[in-house]
This record gives structure tokens, sequence and C-alpha cells, in this order.
């Protein structure tokens, strides 16, 4: 027989790794993980795997039941536990003695049996291409021996016959690499008996009988040429090995093909195997064929003059082995879909300010950076969520991904009416998840945090501060209202194009009276009262003020624009005032006013020209006519003197 | 996912449902190997004392019990490592009445056939001495009969026919044909060698035309004597049979010497002689005895 080495590590468990030839490069779950424990990592949830295999070349064309695996994965863990009686291998020597007299208690003169019964595996992913881990096979060495005693009488010299048995246990210990440097490629390096016996041994008597124990390097590579083909390769340190290739057609199917060689044995390429698969939802069914190129010693006898345990590393494969037809099911549960792709990080930009917290649905609140786990084209999507303050995760639209490419893609997030409730800044948990096609389902989630401002909290951002004006709101409206009705008779004489001119300042002048301006809580963000709030308050600063007065005017359909002056070297001396369309067209100007320095024309979203009046809202107590006038004067300062507006430390910021 | 379901559960039945242990493998002995050798223990007859053992008759005990007439040409080998003897004879002896000693049976007288010619030659004629092998009067021996014996050191020559002409009755010649066999060569264990009791121990010979028979005995070299303990039976000479180290280890361990007496030899059976009713036999036999130690 061409004795083989003891190196090569294969079992032929698994019809895929039988199937293979090369299994550990591409092992990617918690089949046959004791090939290549690192393959753990591949385990998604829960995992299951039986697998059974017949012997068509023997007496005994029956089903053995080989494994059961239970696999669970643990964040970046995963740990296995695999019961295997069929790894198991009996020899058996017959009585090769007739001894007259005397009945022998065994039909054999001696059966040694090796097993594995257990294995245990742990992996642990310490990145998206590094694996290491670890797997324990728990060994049984049983030998029963029938043994001869001649005693000596008087008469005759008589042999007692009686049986013995010794049994080792110990556990060999394999450690684990995996890399994956990129999706086309992976390599496995895997130790066997790095640490090796474990146990009670044999007696000395009969040690030759033990297993090898050696220790032996396997480095294996795989690489997918293409997205449906996969080829492996791998070579232990006693030039033992194997090499596969795998297909993957589509609906399920695989298809694959392998060869073992041995540099000790002839042929060198001493087996070869074929197999399929086929994996439908949650379960993966395989079936192999292995066929050795020489039979001699695997047909269920074999010399036993040459019979060497130290050549026997693997008890699945050896130079016993007998062809075999694996046959295997694994299934999955829990979460168990492959995942697409994945959130490698997420930046919160932004706090959210109640006030405009609208303005998030098409302003990024921050961005997440995703990236195409698979092997395949996808789509993907992220998500943003807050739960309380959103009634749906907001999606951002779907981008384009290449296998391993990540994006940077910017989350939004449509939030409620209650995050206008908000009485007092928090810090919320907010999730992004990643949705991608074609499977459509989630697949990572990255849990963040996101700081809510109190409603009253403004960013100091004039673009934010006009969502502050609530003209709809119901106190708004009455206040307007209840004025213009009670002053009916006076507005009566008032000439049309006047008309709104002189309800702006019937309106701030009614309110103005009993104002009082009030600085602002000593807090991070400015505060904004709403101008219900003034309304009821009758306080405020320059910004309450002016929001309360845009609120008003807006209500009676006023137009009305923030001025946000930041002085060039002095955004502490920051400070907004208020523009109103009065209507009248600027050739009536003087109607208004004759000093044109008094107003301001300014162009209505649809295009017409029209006097503007400003207004600084913080002397407003003193009347209309006291805030026009230093309306008037700062505008006159900040934009035609200072030049604010060209040189852009002046914004006029249109309300509504 | 119920026909998922259904799959996984009808397969998972299979798999228990089916379940078989994993083949044996049967390790036989290679080519040139032997199996189903037959170890016979050696009965020594109760009668306290019998006609030893000898290496050079290659004859048991027991079937010394039983002896009626024989004819027998041996070449006899002791190999003991730190020499080698070798010799040729030829013995007829034809046993008569019961010969006893303090009420015990101790052998046999051997009967008087007048004249018996041996390859040509007259035999020498000579009294039968019984010696007690063990117990009471040990040392003892017993002159009853007539015996013959003729040296063939010389003439003795494998593959060759032999013949015994003798007149029992005085009424007529009767002539005893046998063939030697091939020369017994064994290869091991030679004598001298240590042979370790927890091994396997490979006997080796070379030799055909002819039966195998193998005798294993302890020997006791300050008395010079052996005692046999266990037969072998090849059922083929096929010139290689493997002591199982289970068997060396179980050998008595008082005894640290043994004899491995290797018998190849052509027996003529059913010899009839006139006035002679018991069994009578021609054997000739190449003898080979290894004297070993056994640790």
């Amino acid at each position: 027989m061409g004795m083989q080495a003891a190196g090569w590590s294969q079992t032929l468990s698994d019809a895929r790794a039988v199937g293979l030839g090369a299994y550990a490069p591409l092992a990617n779950d918690s089949r046959d993980f004791s090939i290549n424990p690192a393959g753990l990592a591949g385990v998604r949830d829960w995992e299951t795997a039986f697998s059974t295999y017949m012997t068509p070349t023997g007496d005994d064309v029956g089903f053995v039941f080989h494994g059961l695996i239970l696999a669970k994965r643990i964040g970046d863990f995963a740990a296995a536990f695999q019961y295997s009686p069929g790894t198991s291998i009996r020899f058996v020597v017959p009585p090769t003695l007739v001894i007259g007299q005397s009945a022998n208690p065994s039909s054999n003169d001696q059966t040694i049996e090796y097993a594995e019964p257990f294995t245990l595996g742990l992996s642990y992913r310490l990145n998206d291409q590094l694996v290491l881990a670890l797997a324990g096979r728990n060994r049984r060495e049983t030998v029963e021996d029938t043994r001869y005693e001649i005693v000596l009488g008087d008469t005759v010299a008589i042999p007692v016959i009686y049986q013995t048995t010794s049994e080792a246990r110990y556990w060999n210990i394999d450690a684990a690499l995996a890399w994956k440097p990129s999706q086309a490629v992976s390599l496995s390096l895997v130790g066997r008996n790095v640490i090796a016996s474990l146990g009670n041994d044999l007696p000395a008597s009969i040690d030759s009988l033990r297993l090898n124990t050696d220790a032996i390097g396997e480095l294996g590579i795989a690489v997918r040429p293409g997205r449906r083909v996969a080829l492996a390769a791998a070579v232990t340190s006693d030039l033992t090995g194997g090499s596969g290739v795998e297909w993957t057609p589509g609906l399920g199917l695989a298809f694959r093909g392998g060869l073992y060689f041995d540099d000790d044995a002839a042929p060198f390429v001493n087996a070869v195997a074929v197999g399929a698969g086929w994996s439908y939802e949650f379960v993966e069914v395989g079936v192999s064929y292995l066929r050795f190129l020489d039979q001699t010693g695997r047909r269920g006898s074999a010399g036993g003059d040459s019979f060497d345990p130290s050549g026997i590393s693997m008890i699945d494969f050896n130079p016993y082995s007998s062809d075999r037809i694996a046959i295997s099911v694994k299934a999955m549960f829990g979460q168990i879909r492959e995942s697409l792709a994945r959130i490698e990080g997420v930046k919160v930009t932004s706090a959210v300010f109640p006030a405009s917290a609208a303005t998030l649905a098409y302003k990024p609140i921050g961005t997440a950076w995703i990236r195409n786990v698979s092997d395949r084209p996808i789509q993907a999507k992220a998500t943003f969520f807050v739960e309380r303050y959103m009634d749906e995760p907001t999606e951002t639209l779907p981008v384009a991904l290449q296998p391993g490419q990540a994006v940077e893609v910017p989350l939004t997030a449509l939030f409620n009416e209650q995050i206008r409730r908000v009485s007092q800044q928090s810090l919320r948990d907010a999730t992004v998840a990643v949705i991608a096609t074609p499977a459509g389902q989630q697949d990572d989630t990255f849990q963040t945090r996101v700081l809510i401002q109190g409603k009253n909290a403004w960013d100091g951002d004039v673009l934010s501060l006009r969502y502050f004006a609530t003209p709809d709101d119901p106190a708004v409206i009455k206040y307007t209202r209840d004025v213009l009705v009670q002053s009916r008779d006076s507005l009566a004489d008032v000439s049309r194009a006047l008309e709104q001119f002189a309800k702006a300042r019937l309106l701030i002048d009614t309110f103005a009276g009993g104002l009082t301006y009030v600085a602002d809580p000593k807090q991070t963000a400015d505060h904004v009262q709403y101008p219900a709030e003034t309304l009821s308050l009758r306080s405020g600063d320059c910004d309450d003020m002016t929001v309360c007065f845009a609120s008003l005017l807006t209500s009676i359909g006023i137009s009305v624009a923030f001025v946000d002056v930041i002085p060039p070297g002095r955004p502490e001396g920051g400070h907004i005032y208020l523009l109103f369309d009065t209507g009248v067209e600027p050739r009536f100007g003087s109607s208004v006013a004759e000093n044109s320095k008094r107003y301001v024309v300014r162009s209505t979203r649809e295009g017409k020209e029209t006097v503007w009046i400003p207004l600084e809202t913080t002397v407003i107590a003193d009347g209309f006519r006291e805030a026009w006038d230093r309306g008037a004067q700062e505008y006159y300062e900040d934009v035609e003197v200072g030049l604010g507006l060209l040189k852009g430390w002046v914004r006029i910021v249109d309300v509504y | 996912m119920k026909r998922s379901r259904n799959i996984l559960s009808i397969l998972t039945l299979a798999f228990f449902a089916g379940c078989q242990q994993p083949s044996d493998v049967v390790l036989t002995p290679d080519e040139g190997g032997q199996s189903g050798v037959e170890v016979v223990p050696v009965v020594v007859p109760d009668t306290g004392a019998f006609s030893a053992w000898s290496d050079s008759t290659a004859i048991l005990p027991l079937e010394q019990s039983v002896l009626g007439g024989s004819f027998l040409l041996n070449r006899v080998t002791h190999d003991t490592g730190t020499g080698r003897v070798r010799f040729a004879l030829a013995q007829v002896f034809f046993a008569d009445s019961v010969v006893s000693f303090g009420g015990r049976k101790v052998g046999f007288s051997g009967r008087d056939l007048g004249g018996i010619v041996f390859d040509g030659g007259l035999m020498l004629r000579h009294p039968h001495v019984i010696r007690f092998g063990t117990g009471v009067g040990a040392d003892t021996a017993l002159v009853k009969g007539i015996a013959y014996t003729s040296n063939a050191t010389q003439t003795y020559a494998p593959n060759r026919s032999y013949s015994w002409v003798v007149d029992p009755a005085g009424m007529r010649l009767v002539t005893v044909s046998v063939r030697t066999p091939d020369d017994l060569v064994v290869h091991a264990p030679l004598g001298g060698a240590r042979v370790p009791r927890g091994r396997d121990l490979e006997l080796l010979w070379t030799g055909a035309n002819g039966r195998m028979d193998i005798v294993i005995s302890t020997y006791d070299p300050a008395r010079r004597k052996s005692r046999p303990i266990l037969t072998l039976n090849p059922p083929a000479n096929v010139g290689r049979v493997v002591l199982p180290a289970r068997l060396m280890s179980g050998l008595p361990a008082a005894s640290r010497f043994y004899v491995f007496t290797f018998i190849l030899s052509n027996r003529t059976e059913s010899i009839s002689m006139p006035q002679y009713p018991a069994r009578v036999f021609a054997r000739a036999a190449d003898v080979y005895n290894s004297y070993v130690e056994v640790r």
C-alpha cells in the first residue's frame, strides 16, 4: 500500500468538505469546523449540521451516522460543539492461534478502536479580515487484547486465556488563523496538535498503538476568479494536501470537485472527489463521493504486519479510509440571512433643535459609512430612527455598491410633533440601520446617540430662527384678529395702498405697549420663545420679539424677513431685526416715508418690488415709530454704509 | 418555510434511523504469514515418571505413552548460540510390556525383534534404558528390554528414502521405508537469541517436503533438562509463524530459557507388523533445537 503520511488534516464528515478536497481556506460555517475552526466566524446565529456516509466498497452498505454539530455566534465570537460517533475506526486482529482445550473469550485476538467523539471549537473575529480560532478534539484509543498465560501443571501446560482492555483519552488542540485580504482571496493557516495529548495515554506496553499526534501545519488559499467560482488548495508541512473547485451557478446549487494528494503515496494524487449541494432558505444539503485511486487496504482488510498507527494522524482520513458517499445537512436558525452590507461607522454631526427639526428631513443629521460585505453588487440604503420622536425610520436614497466598496451616506430624519414638546435638552439613543437589496432585509444596525435640544433652543442660525415663527398658532391668529377687529374703524380710513403698512403699525403699536426686554436664560444654545409664549409673557429678547412680530405680521399676510447682522470681527455683537413688506410700490414710497433711507426696496417672492420697513424690535416697546427709526438707521449703516450684504456679514432671510 | 422544515425533519429521521457502526478493518497477516496455527498444550502422562522427552527422538511424552512400534530417522541440530551440534540417529523401538515402579507406570519394555538392517547396515541392538524424569527416584534408570540404534550422521541426506528390514516374528521379512524431508534451515530464532516477552516472535525457517511441528519447551540449563509445554501445528508449512506478544508474555515467568524445536518430518503410518497388534509408524525428521532466552 502506498502508505500515506500522517499529516493530512482533512476529515470526511461534511459533504462540502469531502467534495472540495481542500476545505480549510473555504470554511465559512460550522460544518467540519475541526478542519479549520476559523470557519466558525461564518456562523450567523444558530447553526446545526448533520452528516452521514456510506461505504460503497464495503460489505455493509449502510449509512453511518457521522456527526452532529451545534454552533452559535455571540458577537465576534462563535462556538461549536460536535458529537461525532462516526469519527471512528476499529481495527480487528483475528485470532492467529487456535488454542486447544481453552475457551477463547473473544472472537478476536485484538481490537483497536480510535475515535474522536467530541470536538469543541471557538473562533474570534479580530476584524473584517482576520479570524483566530481554537479547536479541541477529544480522542479515545481503546485496545481490547486477548492475553494468554501458560500455567505449568504437573502433567500439562495449561493456557489460560483472558481479556484486557486499555483506554487512552486525551485532547489535541488545534489553532487556526483565517485571513481574508479581499473578497477574492482568503487564506487559512491551521496548526494541528499545537498542544497534543492532554490526558492519559495507553500503557507503555502497547504505546506503539498510539496514533500520531505530531504537530502539523497546513496552509490553504482560496481564490474567487469570478462571482460563481472558487478555487482552493491546501498543503501541510508533511507535503500532503488537496485542491478543489466550487461552482455555484445559482438557484442555490453548487457543484464541487477535489483532488487529494500525498507526496509519499503512489500515485501522487491518491483520491478524487465530486460533490453537489443545494441550499434553500435556511437549509443546505450536500452529497459527495470520494474515491481512492489505490484501494489497497481500503476495503475493510489490510495487512496486519504493516499496520502502523503512527502513520495515522486523522481518524477519518488515513491509509485505511474507504471510499465513501457523504451526505450532510446544514440548518441555520435565528438571524440567518447573509449580511450584504455592514455599517462601519456613524457620525452624528448635528444636534436636533425641535424648532428646526423639520429641516433634518433634507439636511443631514449625520453620516454613516456603509460597506458591501457580500460578493455581489448591491443597492443599499441607510435608515435613521429615534424612538418616540420619529414615527418611522427615515431612509436615505439607495446607493449602488460594488463588492467590498464602502461609501459615506448622509442620514436624514423626519421627526414627529413630539419633538416640539421636548422641554429640556436630552440625549437619546438613535438606531442606524442598513438595508441592502436584493435581499431587502436589515443587514446591520448601529446604535448611536443624538442630542435633542429643548424646544426653545436655537442653533444661532438665522435660517433656523424662522422656524420659531408660528403664524398659524391659534394664539397668534386670535391676537391679530382681535386687534384688527377692534381697530376696524380706524383702518377703514386708510388708503388701500397703505393698508398693509397701517395694519402692521397697528399690530405693533398695540402689542408693544407693556413689552419688556429680557435677556436669554443662561443655556448652551440660544433660547427663543415661541410667539404664543411671548404674547403670554409680554417679554423677551430681540430674537423672541423678532420672531413674535414676524409671526403676528405673517399671520395677516404680511411678508417678513429677518436681518441677521454679524459685525466683522465681533461675532458676539450679532443682532437680528425685522423687515416687513408694506406692499407699496417703490414709486409710491414717498407715501410711506419722504426719506427713502427709511425704507428698503425689495423684491417679493413673486418678483414684484415693494417697499419694506426695517424695525428694531428691541425698542419696540417705545412704539412703532421709534422701532422704525432705529431699524432704518441700523439698516442704513449695516447695508448701505458698511456694505454688509455685499460683504456677507448681513443676511436677509425671508420668513415666508 | 413549512416545506423546508419537512425536508429537515425527513432527513433528520433518516440520519438517526439508518445509522450503523463504521465497518471494521481486519488486519490480516501479510502474505507469507500464518494464521490458524493450532497451539496444543503438551500433556505429560500422569505416571509419576515418563520416558524423558528426547530432543533427539522428537516424540512427545503423550505420544510416548501410547507408543507402539516406531522406526525413526532423525537428524538433530542443537543450536545453543555458543555452539551447534548436529547428528543423525536411526532408532527402532517396539513397546512390549508396561514397566511399573512403586505401583506406577513408568514406561515400556522394548521388544527384541532380532536383527534389524537400516540403510544396508545392521543396527546396534542394546538394552532399553528408562530414566525417571520427575518425582521420587528421578535419577533412577531401569533397563527393560531391547532398543535399536544406528548412527546415521554420515549417511543422512535430505530427500532420500531410507529403509529398515526386520523380521519381528521370525516368519517373514518386513521392509519399512520413509523419505527424509528437505534440509531444515531455521532462520529465527537462532540459538542464543534473546527474545522479548512483550513482542511478537517471528519463527522463520526454510525446508519443504514435510510437515512442520514446533515444540516450545522450558529448559533448565543447570540440569540440561527440557519440558515441552506447547506444540504449534501450522496448517501448512509456509516457513513462517508469528507467536503474538500476548502468547510470548504468557509463557511461564519462572523459566527464562526455552527450546524451540522445529520438526520437519515425513511419516509412514499404518505399518503392519506380524504378531504386533499395536500401532507402528516410521518417521524421518529433520529436527532443529534453538535454545533461546525469553526476557
